[in-house]
């Protein structure tokens, strides 16, 4: 699968899931192997977007890819 | 309220011969405001009887999803310098073992950028340094790498590897656990920091039976170094211990499978019943030595009760020879973790998934061959059958 196309595919997958459900690297991964990509190019992308800031890792009972914002617990 | 500066209910604890948290909190407190403040918001907490901090689930380092764990306190306005308190995760080296000049290093960077306080070590093994800001976060990165150091795990990641100091400076050593230690770090670089796992992974690695890494209790695969062939035994040096023990009561009456007997003159063991426990070689180690032929137990699941109860790990492989650069052990590592990403549930750890669907799936996944010393308890077999498949 293309490289970029790959990467708008997680992102959106993640942003559409906001609020609803966190998604871990794992379910991401079964996502886009179903839609053709192969482990190791899903790998690579998601790197590239966590690298770049586009996507986050997050932890709270688990590790979660999310987008980047401001979490509720912070202090100013 | 404001605070006062008064800590009443901690200064009660540094009383006694014991060396006091306190104490150095407060040693730490003439220099820092974050250190003062934790002393303030400690005491608060104490006073009130319950936490004051925040879970943080979202700080880290560009690219990397574990090594920085935040924290945030409900009470900021009162207690500014913990605001914002993260605890950074250092990989230490392999057996704690640091220069002088290495901590001195380290040291200077978390005085510059943090509350100087340091956990060494967490029960992960990471040398933890306690509470910073989150601006401070990019820089402490910049600064440890830039040194030839790195941040540790924590989430759903390989947490960093730990091991006993084994051949370097113990006799009982029957694997190289900080070679090993060291080449699991590197090979699994982008599991220990980009978390990819249903839950926590980690992986201990002591050097014989004694297990002063803990791993079968605490950690996910325990790598226990030991021997195949026979105990070496030296019975002039055994005559010389039972001029000074109790030999019949003492190492024969205390070997946990019963294989070994003394006759007053000598003494003999049975080697295949020997389960290798340790027990008469750390009694006699100038007449007993562990055997030439050596590797390690492979074991399985252990973990402390976070999400389920607790688990004591579980042997998947009796002996593995294990030689550098431990691309078999790479390989059942790899192979264990996929079977664990295709069927583990979220925060489920792969001992409990062996709990959950059976030995026999995870068995059939890494192609490892049902071997007695799997069995857990007597009687019990729960995971060995025929498939239909394979009933002629």
């Amino acid at each position: 699968m293309d490289a970029a196309e790959l990467q708008k595919k997680i992102y959106a997958l993640v942003e559409t899931n906001m609020g609803k459900k966190k998604m871990k690297a794992g379910d991401l991964k079964k996502a886009m192997v179903a839609e053709g990509a192969t482990e190791e190019e899903f790998k690579t992308a998601l790197r590239e977007l966590v690298d770049g800031g586009k996507l986050v890792y997050s932890y709270f009972g688990g590790s979660f890819i999310e987008v980047p914002h401001k979490e509720g617990s912070a202090n100013p | 309220m404001s605070y006062d500066g008064k800590t009443p209910m901690l200064d009660d604890l540094e009383k006694g011969a014991w060396p006091s948290f306190v104490k150095e909190i407060k040693t730490a407190a003439k220099r820092t405001n974050t250190a003062k403040d934790l002393l303030g918001i400690l005491e608060r907490s104490y006073r009130d009887k319950v936490t004051h901090w925040k879970h943080g689930g979202i700080v880290g380092v560009l690219g990397y999803g574990g090594g920085v764990i935040g924290r945030y306190c409900d009470l900021p306005e009162e207690f500014p310098g913990v605001a914002h308190f993260h605890t950074v995760r250092i990989n230490p080296p392999s057996a704690f073992y640091y220069t002088s000049s290495a901590l001195k290093e380290l040291c200077d960077i978390w005085d510059k950028y943090g509350s100087g306080m340091t956990n060494m070590h967490g029960s992960t093994g990471d040398l933890v340094w306690l509470g910073t800001q989150t601006d401070k976060l990019e820089p402490i990165f910049a600064e440890i790498t830039a040194k030839g150091w790195d941040l540790g795990g924590s989430g759903s990641c390989l947490r960093t590897p730990s091991a006993c100091v084994g051949m370097s400076r113990c006799e009982f050593a029957n694997i190289d656990t900080m070679s090993i230690c060291h080449t699991m770090t590197h090979k699994f670089q982008d599991e220990l920091h980009r978390p990819a796992f249903p839950y926590k992974f980690k992986i201990k690695v002591s050097g014989c039976a004694n297990d002063c890494t803990a791993a079968i209790a605490r950690a996910d695969m325990s790598i226990i170094g030991t021997w195949k062939d026979n105990i070496r035994i030296d019975q002039a040096e055994v005559k010389n211990y039972s001029s000074k023990m109790n030999i019949q009561e003492e190492i024969v009456g205390m070997c946990p499978t019963k294989c070994m007997s003394f006759d007053g003159g000598s003494l003999k063991i049975n080697d295949k019943d020997c389960n290798r426990c340790m027990h008469c070689i750390n009694q006699m180690p100038k007449a007993l030595r562990p055997g030439k032929e050596k590797g390690a137990t492979i074991m399985l699941g252990g973990k402390a009760p976070i999400v389920t109860g607790a688990l004591m790990s579980w042997v998947i492989v009796p002996f593995m020879k294990l030689e550098a650069p431990y691309d078999n052990l790479e390989a059942l590592i790899r192979k264990m973790w996929e079977w664990w990403d295709d069927n583990g549930k979220n925060r489920e750890r792969i001992g409990e998934l062996v709990d959950r669907l059976g030995m026999r799936s995870f068995l059939e996944a890494t192609g490892l061959p049902p071997v007695p010393q799997m069995v857990k308890a007597p009687r019990t077999n729960p995971y060995v059958f025929w498939a239909p498949g394979e009933v002629k």
